[in-house]
């Protein structure tokens, strides 16, 4: 192979190659940034545990539940645990700073999530506090929240009275060891928003958002989430029992079908890539014809032709492609921050990273075959009378 | 008695224009002996270029037989064709053809890509072919940066830097000024002489023909008389100094 050929052809119209590198740049940076969106979006589902139902309201996520639930479906057989969850819906300072906030029964929460791993302070102090709050890796390095801090949050869905925030002290920071719960969120007592809505410091909604019930071992998921809805069924409000997994992905889907969203605006994008990339080659391959029909009078097979025409476009394109996957790898400590709420979880995995390498070479391959087969399939003497 | 370097038999050569059948060579036979120097000559489409095409193994005949001492080039698949081509044959084109991104020695050192040698070897013919030609000094040029002569000079080297059996050359002073003309028939006739080399040159100048010892006149696609004379020297320095 005449590499240095390959390489002087390559450089020869450095603006071309450079903004056709760029292009596939740009191209395999936003396929690892969309397929990390979607992954983040998948990952509570896939992380999803086995043993836990989500109980809430058939009607919809925001039709709250009687608190009275809460007994009835412990009475349940192979149910557990029952925890209480309700959104807060706060923020800190201001309505930009938003991160989620959940009021939960504490000890059942710690039991039915065995992931959430505290890093930092102790979960004694956890329980012990009624203002005490648990606060995701990711929101107390984004606000700097340090263990013992007390944190003031403004309740939009439960405002306090006296117009004050609520204060919540810092008793620990957690890390999740599995993506099903991300590290951006705030847990605290349900019984401190309890007391505050029955001495009248706070207005908002009573009830309970959603019920997570833990099962026994071996207890059959379909017959427990079948039992809790049945003993619903007369009302006051019928509830839906789903896996957690099940949940998750409803949540997901609340918001559209954004894989389905994000995965075309991909394509769309690879496509233009694709189609650029091609035209640039067939550019190249045109402008070399002469060269081609020079290196097959001097002996050159049409095998290594097709070689050189090809490996031209693969170095192009890989070189793009390495730059984009470098870029997505740089840039994800900085978009970890910035989608910690809207995306939590949001990471450039290996299997994302591995479709990136596949893409590339696939541009390579597809923008680099028609000139190649072309060159390969040239007569000598017609390349020869080729104009430069 | 030897047999002939090139021996071409009932060749005929057509192509399909606009509809119509074009008979370029038709039933041709030539030999051709080892270490001579011919001029193919002839008006335009004669097919003095085509016959050298097939000799190249360039292009195929569509019957008859041509030999290039123990090989037959019609039973040669393209792989063979180019593997022979790369060792057996140095081409020397009119408009020089030379790779324009690569400089000159890397252009020579272009066909010992296919030979099994290091780089420094490569490097060290490559040089060596230019010293020869005249051209220690433009190593390093791009063919932009040479005279038509000194590109020619270049292909030339590149021609002879295998060590081929064969030159062909298609008139390979078409596009030059009379004095580098001189000097690149000067180099033929010195690689002739000296090396040994068989040169077949394609050429309208009769001029450029003189310094062959064997001239062919081709007409319509057949021979016509073979003239074997005593070459004219070159002179380079006698153009230049007019």
């Amino acid at each position: 192979m005449p590499w240095r050929l390959v390489f002087k052809n390559i450089t020869k119209h450095w603006l071309r190659s450079t903004l056709t590198v760029g292009s596939i740049v740009l191209a395999i940076f936003l396929l690892c940034l969309l397929r990390s969106l979607v992954v983040a979006l998948d990952a509570g589902v896939r992380a999803s545990a086995v043993d836990r139902l989500v109980v809430q309201s058939s009607v919809s996520l925001f039709v709250y539940l009687p608190e009275s639930y809460e007994a009835k479906i412990a009475e349940v057989d192979g149910v557990r645990t029952v925890c209480r969850w309700n959104w807060f819906g706060g923020y800190y300072q201001e309505p930009s700073n938003f991160f989620a906030q959940f009021a939960t029964d504490v000890d059942d929460f710690l039991t039915a999530y065995p992931e959430v791993e505290v890093i930092e302070g102790s979960v004694e102090d956890f329980r012990r506090e009624r203002q005490a709050c648990l606060v995701g890796a990711d929101t107390a390095s984004r606000f700097g929240f340090k263990v013992g801090d007390n944190v003031p949050l403004i309740g939009a869905l439960f405002p306090r009275t006296d117009g004050q925030p609520w204060n919540f002290k810092v008793a620990g920071i957690y890390r999740s060891k599995k993506t099903n719960v991300d590290n951006s969120t705030l847990f605290f007592h349900t019984e401190y928003l309890e007391k505050a809505l029955e001495s009248g410091e706070s207005g908002g909604p009573s009830g309970v958002g959603i019920f997570v019930v833990q099962l026994e071992p071996g207890a059959d998921r379909v017959a427990v989430a079948g039992a809790i809805d049945e003993q619903f069924a007369g009302g006051p409000q019928r509830t839906q029992t789903n896996t957690e997994a099940e949940f998750q992905a409803q949540f997901v889907s609340m918001v559209g079908n954004v894989p389905l969203f994000v995965s075309s605006i991909g394509m769309g994008v690879m496509i233009a890539i694709l189609l650029a990339a091609l035209n640039t080659m067939l550019m190249a391959a045109r402008e070399q014809t002469r060269d081609v029909g020079v290196l097959k009078a001097l002996g050159f097979s049409d095998g290594s032709v097709f070689g050189l025409m090809i490996t031209q476009s693969l170095i192009l394109c890989g070189l793009g492609g390495a730059m984009g996957i470098l870029l997505a790898k740089a840039t994800e400590p900085v978009l970890i921050y910035l989608l910690s709420t809207t995306f939590p979880g949001y990471a450039v995995t290996g299997e994302t990273l591995q479709l990136a390498v596949f893409v590339t070479l696939g541009i390579g391959v597809f923008a680099g075959i028609t000139p190649a087969w072309r060159a390969k399939n040239l007569q000598v003497i017609t390349a020869l009378r080729a104009t430069a | 008695m030897s047999q002939p370097l090139i021996q071409l038999r009932n060749v005929t050569k057509t192509y399909s224009r606009g509809g119509e059948t074009l008979t370029v060579l038709d039933d041709l036979a030539l030999d051709m002996d080892a270490g001579g120097y011919f001029a193919l000559m002839g008006p335009s489409g004669s097919g003095k270029t085509t016959l050298l095409n097939l000799i190249g193994g360039l292009d195929r005949a569509d019957t008859g037989s041509i030999r290039i001492g123990e090989d037959d080039l019609a039973q040669m698949g393209t792989g063979e064709l180019a593997e022979w081509r790369s060792r057996s044959v140095g081409f020397v084109f009119q408009g020089f053809n030379l790779i324009p991104v690569l400089t000159a020695r890397e252009n020579v050192e272009l066909p010992l890509l296919l030979a099994p040698l290091k780089g420094s070897e490569r490097k060290k013919r490559a040089e060596y072919a230019l010293q020869l030609v005249g051209l220690a000094d433009r190593m390093n040029h791009r063919p932009s940066q040479l005279s038509g002569g000194q590109e020619q000079r270049v292909a030339i080297a590149r021609a002879i830097v295998t060590d081929p059996t064969l030159i062909l050359a298609d008139e390979p002073t078409g596009d030059l000024d009379r004095a580098s003309a001189e000097q690149v028939l000067e180099l033929l006739g010195k690689l002739n002489g000296e090396l040994k080399k068989t040169i077949l040159m394609v050429t309208h100048d009769p001029h450029a023909a003189e310094c062959a010892k064997t001239i062919v006149h081709m007409d319509k696609g057949g021979l016509g008389r073979i003239e074997t004379r005593e070459p004219r020297k070159p002179s380079a320095a006698g153009v230049a100094g007019r």
